[in-house]
C-alpha cells in the first residue's frame, strides 16, 4: 500500500517537474523574444539618431552656404542698386540742367549706369520684387527648398523617433523583468508541498502572462 | 539551539540544496534583468546626450557662419554704402554742390532700407552715432550660439555621467553573472564544504552587485539644461557684456547663478564684467569661486592674477600667474603679467628675468613657426602689445600718481621707472623686429635721435614749411597735419626707419611709414603725418602716440592729443 502511494507521489512529482520544465522553457523563450525585439528597437533608435545627425549636418551646411551665397548676391545687387539710383537721380537733375552742366551730368549719369551694369550679372534677378527691391529672404527660402529636394534637412522628427524607440526598448526590458520573476516561483514549487505548489505555479504564471501581455502591447502600440 | 539550527541548515539534503540553488539562480536572473534594465536606461540616456551634444555643436557652427555672413553684409556692405553716400553728401555740401549733396543724401537715406542694422533699435537715422553693431551681433547670433555652446557642454557632461553609469552597471551585471556561475557550480559539486563555499561566494557577489547598483542608481546625474533658466540668462549676459552693458550683464549672470550657484562660466563672465567696471574685489571673488568649482583654465587664473595686480596685491598676483603658467606654460601674456607683478612688487631683477623669459618664448615661437613654414598666431602679437601696454600703464600710473594699481602700493618706484622704461623699449623693439625679420633686434644702432617734437606745420606764402613752428602736445580738433621734428647724429644711410602711430592705444597701420634712411649722418629732419590728401578727414579727438624705429630699435616716441573745443 505504501509502495503504491510512493509510486503515485513519485509519478505526480515527475509530471510536476516536467510541467515546471516546460513552463520555464516557455518563459525563457518568451524572454528571448522580448530581448530580441528590445534589441531591434535599440538598433532602430541608433539608426534614427544617425539619420537625424546626418540631417543636422546637411541642414547647417545648407544654412551656412546659403547665407554666404545669398548675402554675396545681395551685396552685388546693392552695388547695382547704388549706381542705378545715382544714375536716376542725376537723370532727374539733367532734365533741368543746360549747357556745360548738362554735359557734365550726362557723363556722370552714364558712368553710374555703366558701373551699375558691371554689377548686374552678379546676382539672381529672379529674387527682385516687383518694386525692384531685392528679396534676400525669398532667395534663402528658395535655396533651402532646392536643397531639401535632394537632401533630408529635417531632423527633429528623426530624433523624436529615436527617443520613442529608446522608450520602447526600456519598456520591453521592463516587461522582460516581469517575465523573469516567473521562474522564481516556478523553482519554488519544488520547495513547497500541497496547495502551495498550485499557488506558486499560479503566481509564476501571472507574472509570465502579465509580462507577455505587456511586451505584446508595447510591441504593437505606437 | 541556535548552533543546532545553523548546523541543521548546513546539513540539508542534496535535493533541498539543489532546490535552494534553483531559487537563488531564479532570483539572480531577476536581478540581472533589473540591472540590465538600469544599464540599458543609462546607455540610452548616454546615447541621447551624445547625440544632443553633437547636434548643438553642429547647429552652433552653422548659426555662427550664417550669422557672421549676415552681419558682415549689414556692416561692411549696407552700412559702408550708407556711410560712403553720407560722406559724399557732406563733401558736396562743403563744396556747395547742393544738387550732388541732395542726390547722395537720398541714396544714404534709401540704402538704410537694405538692412535692419540701419533702422531702430540699432541705428537712429536722425542721430549722428554709428549703428550699434555689437547689439546687432548679439541679437543676430551671439546669444543663440552661446546658448547652443552651453547646451553642448551641458549635454557632454550628461553624456559622460551616463556613460560612466552604463559602463559601471556592466561590471555589476558581470558580477551577477559570476554569481550565477557560482550557484551553478555549487549545484554540481558533491563535497558539502565546497558547494557551501561556492554558494556563499555567489550570495556575497550578488549582495555586492545589488548594493553597488542601488548606490549607483541613487546617484543623480547633473544636467545644467535643467537648472531653470541658467543657460538662457547666462547667454543673455554674454550678449549684454558684448554690448558693453556690464551692469545689465551682471544682473543676467546673477540670475544664472541664482539658478545654479556653481555655474563656472557665469562666474567667469561676471568676473570679466566686474573687471570692466573696475570692481576688482568682486572680480576676485568670482574668479576665485570659479577656480573653486574646478575651473583649471589658465586664463581664469591669469585674469585673477591681473585683478590682484590692479588691486596692488602683487604677491597674490605673482602666485596666481605662477599657478596659471603651471597649467599652461606657453601663455605669453601671463608670463609678462608675472614679470609686471614682480616689477611692481619691487623685485626688479626677478622681473627682468621673467620679461626676458617671455621675450625668449616669443622669439622661439616665431622661429618655430618659420621653421615649420606656418604663420605666427595673432595671439603672439596681441601678447607682446598687451605686455607693452600694461607696462606703459604702470609707468603712467606712477607718473600721474593715480590709477591702478594704486601708486603707493608700487614698491621701489624709481627702479620701476628706470627698469620699466628699458623693458618697454625692449618689448616694442622685439615686436617690430619679429614682425619684420622674424628675429630679435640685432646689435645696437649707430647714431642717436633727439626727442621728437610735434607741431602743426606752418607754411609761408610760397607753400614752403617754415621751421619755427611751435612744438605742442595738444591740438584742437580740425588739425589735418602734424610734423615730427628731430635732430640726429651718427646715422648711416641705408638704415631702415619706421614710424608708427597709435590712436587711443591702438596702432593705426595705415599711418605706417617705412623707408630707407638717406638723410646723412647728422642733421635735422621733419616727417609729416598728413591728411592733406583729403578735404574731409582730419585727426579725430583722442590720444596719439608716435614711435620712431631705426633698424627695428625703438629710438624715440612722443605723444599728443587732439581735443574738441
Amino acid at each position: 500500500m505504501d509502495g503504491d502511494m510512493d509510486e503515485v507521489v513519485e509519478e505526480k512529482d515527475d509530471r510536476l517537474q516536467t510541467l515546471m520544465a516546460i513552463l520555464i522553457a516557455i518563459v525563457v523563450a518568451i524572454g528571448a523574444i522580448v530581448v530580441w525585439r528590445s534589441s531591434l528597437a535599440e538598433d532602430a533608435a541608433g539608426d534614427a539618431d544617425f539619420d537625424g545627425m546626418r540631417a543636422v549636418v546637411f541642414a547647417e551646411n545648407t544654412r551656412a552656404l546659403n547665407y554666404v551665397n545669398a548675402y554675396e548676391d545681395y551685396r552685388n545687387y546693392l552695388r547695382y542698386w547704388y549706381y542705378t539710383r545715382l544714375g536716376e537721380l542725376i537723370d532727374a537733375d539733367l532734365a533741368t540742367a543746360d549747357g556745360e552742366q548738362a554735359d557734365l551730368l550726362d557723363q556722370e549719369a552714364r558712368a553710374a549706369y555703366n558701373q551699375a551694369d558691371a554689377n548686374a550679372y552678379f546676382f539672381e534677378t529672379r529674387y527682385l520684387n516687383r518694386d525692384g527691391a531685392y528679396n534676400v529672404q525669398r532667395q534663402l527660402g528658395s535655396m533651402w527648398a532646392d536643397e531639401q529636394r535632394i537632401k533630408d534637412l529635417e531632423y527633429e522628427s528623426k530624433f523624436a523617433v529615436a527617443d520613442r524607440l529608446r522608450i520602447k526598448t526600456l519598456h520591453l526590458l521592463l516587461a522582460l523583468m516581469v517575465i523573469s520573476i516567473a521562474p522564481v516561483f516556478y523553482s519554488l514549487v519544488e520547495s513547497v508541498s500541497g496547495g502551495f505548489r498550485l499557488v506558486m505555479i499560479t503566481i509564476g504564471s501571472v507574472f509570465a502572462i502579465a509580462g507577455t501581455i505587456l511586451a505584446v502591447l508595447i510591441e504593437f502600440t505606437r | 539551539m541556535e548552533t543546532k539550527g545553523i548546523g541543521s541548515f548546513f546539513s540539508i539534503s542534496d535535493d533541498q540544496f539543489k532546490r535552494m540553488i534553483a531559487v537563488f539562480i531564479a532570483l539572480v536572473t531577476v536581478l540581472v534583468a533589473a540591472v540590465t534594465y538600469l544599464q540599458s536606461d543609462a546607455a540610452s540616456r548616454d546615447d541621447q546626450a551624445n547625440r544632443d551634444s553633437k547636434r548643438y555643436a553642429v547647429e552652433s557652427f552653422g548659426r555662427q557662419v550664417s550669422g557672421t555672413a549676415r552681419v558682415n553684409f549689414d556692416e561692411s556692405v549696407a552700412y559702408q554704402m550708407m556711410y560712403e553716400a553720407a560722406l559724399m553728401a557732406d563733401l558736396a555740401d562743403q563744396r556747395q554742390e547742393q544738387d550732388a549733396a541732395r542726390r547722395f543724401h537720398t541714396i544714404a537715406s534709401e540704402v538704410s532700407l537694405a538692412s535692419p542694422l540701419l533702422a531702430p533699435p540699432y541705428y537712429d537715422p536722425k542721430g549722428t552715432s554709428e549703428p550699434d553693431i555689437l547689439r546687432y551681433e548679439a541679437d543676430v547670433y551671439l546669444v543663440e550660439i552661446t546658448t547652443l555652446e552651453e547646451n553642448f557642454s551641458a549635454a557632454w557632461e550628461v553624456k559622460t555621467a551616463w556613460d560612466y553609469k552604463a559602463n559601471t552597471y556592466i561590471i555589476y551585471i558581470t558580477l551577477l553573472a559570476l554569481s550565477l556561475f557560482m550557484f551553478g557550480l555549487a549545484a554540481t559539486l558533491s563535497s558539502p564544504r565546497s558547494r557551501w563555499v561556492f554558494s556563499g561566494a555567489g550570495v556575497l557577489s550578488t549582495a555586492v552587485a545589488v548594493v553597488a547598483s542601488i548606490l549607483l542608481w541613487s546617484k543623480p546625474v547633473f544636467d545644467l539644461r535643467q537648472q531653470g533658466n541658467a543657460i538662457a540668462d547666462y547667454a543673455q549676459g554674454v550678449g549684454l557684456a558684448h554690448q558693453e552693458q556690464y551692469e545689465a550683464a551682471i544682473e543676467s549672470f546673477d540670475r544664472a547663478l541664482a539658478a545654479y550657484p556653481a555655474y563656472t562660466n557665469a562666474l567667469v563672465e561676471r568676473a570679466g564684467a566686474n573687471m570692466e567696471l573696475a570692481q576688482y574685489d568682486q572680480a576676485v571673488l568670482d574668479y576665485t569661486a570659479a577656480i573653486n568649482t574646478g575651473d583649471k583654465r589658465a586664463f581664469v587664473a591669469g585674469n585673477l592674477g591681473w585683478a590682484y595686480y590692479l588691486m596692488g596685491d602683487f604677491q597674490r598676483a605673482i602666485d596666481m600667474n605662477r599657478f596659471a603658467l603651471a597649467a599652461s606654460p606657453d601663455e605669453l601674456w601671463v608670463q609678462f603679467d608675472l614679470g609686471l607683478s614682480m616689477l611692481a612688487a619691487g623685485q626688479v631683477e626677478a622681473a627682468k628675468a621673467e620679461y626676458n623669459r617671455g621675450m625668449e618664448m616669443a622669439t622661439r615661437s616665431v622661429a618655430d613657426a618659420v621653421t615649420a613654414g606656418r604663420e605666427q598666431p595673432a595671439f603672439l602679437w596681441w601678447s607682446l602689445e598687451d605686455a607693452a601696454s600694461s607696462l606703459d600703464d604702470c609707468l603712467n600710473t606712477l607718473d600721474q600718481e593715480t590709477g591702478n594699481p594704486p601708486p603707493q602700493s608700487i614698491q621701489n618706484p624709481d627702479a620701476v621707472r628706470t627698469t620699466g622704461q628699458d623693458l618697454l623699449t625692449s618689448l616694442k623693439s622685439l615686436t617690430v623686429a619679429l614682425e619684420f625679420t622674424n628675429k630679435p633686434p640685432a646689435g645696437t644702432v649707430s647714431g642717436t635721435i633727439s626727442p621728437l617734437q610735434i607741431s602743426e606745420p606752418v607754411y609761408d606764402d610760397q607753400g614752403e614749411m617754415v621751421s619755427d613752428a611751435e612744438p605742442a602736445t595738444e591740438f584742437s580738433f580740425g588739425i589735418t597735419e602734424v610734423a615730427l621734428q628731430f635732430d640726429y647724429e651718427g646715422m648711416q644711410n641705408g638704415q631702415e626707419y619706421l614710424v608708427k602711430l597709435y590712436f587711443d592705444g591702438v596702432e593705426d597701420p595705415s599711418w605706417r611709414i617705412l623707408g630707407v634712411w638717406d638723410y646723412g649722418a647728422s642733421g635735422s629732419q621733419t616727417i609729416l603725418l598728413s591728411y592733406e590728401y583729403s578735404d574731409y578727414f582730419t585727426f579725430g579727438p583722442g590720444q596719439y602716440q608716435v614711435e620712431l624705429y631705426i633698424d627695428q630699435h625703438l629710438m624715440q616716441s612722443a605723444t599728443f592729443s587732439v581735443y574738441e573745443e
